[in-house]
């Protein structure tokens, strides 16, 4: 029987070539995958900000003497057009919103701040 | 010599794939960093505009409006000291402006067309006595700062008064 020196077999002669080959694959596959996750997460805050901005325009617009309601009824079909849930208050946002801006309005002569909240 | 050229060509390939790993961790990283930037001055130039509307549609605590009292604080002899005196009384609505501005280095300045310029800015910790927002003489240091303004004209009986919001970071 012939006998090779440092003959692993077939598989065996190429395992580090294997071995570099799969961390290759698995560093680009895992960088590929880690990218679009980040892309994703910043499409999503931009695109939540920009509903906001829009939706606080529209606040500087109808709401600057502090009528929320004209705000809303303009406000709707902004957040459909982004796919967002909002609320325009002069409340505080509560935790479960991701985007919280503020504005001033004026409310009884006084000024207020209005929040647009949005998730 | 056949199994060292494989590891040569593997090793090649791992070391375009750490490269191409880098670029899309550097490229995903960047993104959208501008886009957000600019949004964000878009809602600081957002928040001054709101608040100089609410400044004109405002009363103060006289019930007189802001904008007449703030007049007249800047007719008389002592516009820098009265300034101040009326922010931290009848006119202390605009604490409004400081306590909510997305900056955190909001500041008012004021100048007039017989040259006169003066700034005030919320005091961040004030001693007891002191007020809440101070008024000084001259220019506040902005240089190197990024800066988003918004300014009206308030006109008196001797000079033309410029008001300018700012948020600067």
């Amino acid at each position: 029987m012939l006998k090779l020196k440092a003959y692993l077999g077939p598989v065996g002669d190429d395992l580090p070539s294997i071995i570099a080959i799969v961390l290759s694959l698995v560093l680009f596959f895992s960088a590929v995958a880690y990218s679009f996750n980040v892309y994703s997460q910043k499409q999503e805050a931009l695109r939540m900000l920009k509903a906001g901005i829009d939706i606080g325009r529209i606040l500087m617009s109808e709401g600057i003497t502090g009528d929320l309601n004209s705000v809303k009824k303009k406000a709707d079909p902004i957040a459909k057009s982004y796919g967002v849930s909002y609320d325009v208050s002069f409340n505080e946002c509560s935790n479960d919103y991701v985007l919280k801006l503020k504005y001033l309005v004026v409310k009884n002569n006084q000024p207020a701040v209005a929040y647009v909240c949005v998730k | 010599m056949k199994a060292q050229a494989a590891i040569v060509d593997a090793l090649f390939l791992m070391f375009i794939a750490s490269a191409s790993a880098s670029l899309l961790y550097f490229i995903s990283q960047v993104y959208g960093s501008n886009t957000s930037q600019q949004f964000t001055a878009v809602y600081n130039y957002d928040y001054l505009r709101s608040a100089v509307l609410v400044y004109f549609n405002i009363k103060d605590e006289d019930g007189e409006w802001f904008i007449q009292g703030l007049k007249e604080r800047l007719s008389s002899n002592d516009p820098v000291n009265e300034v101040a005196y009326y922010f931290s009384g009848k006119g202390k609505a605009i604490k409004a402006f400081f306590d909510n501005s997305p900056s955190p280095n909001s500041t008012i300045t004021f100048s007039s067309s017989s040259g006169d310029s003066f700034y005030c800015y919320k005091n961040k910790n004030p001693s007891p006595g002191t007020p809440e927002i101070t008024c000084k003489q001259g220019e506040p240091g902005l240089s190197g700062k990024t800066v988003f303004t918004s300014s009206f004209t308030v006109k008196t009986s001797s000079a033309s008064w410029k008001i300018t919001l700012i948020n600067s970071y």
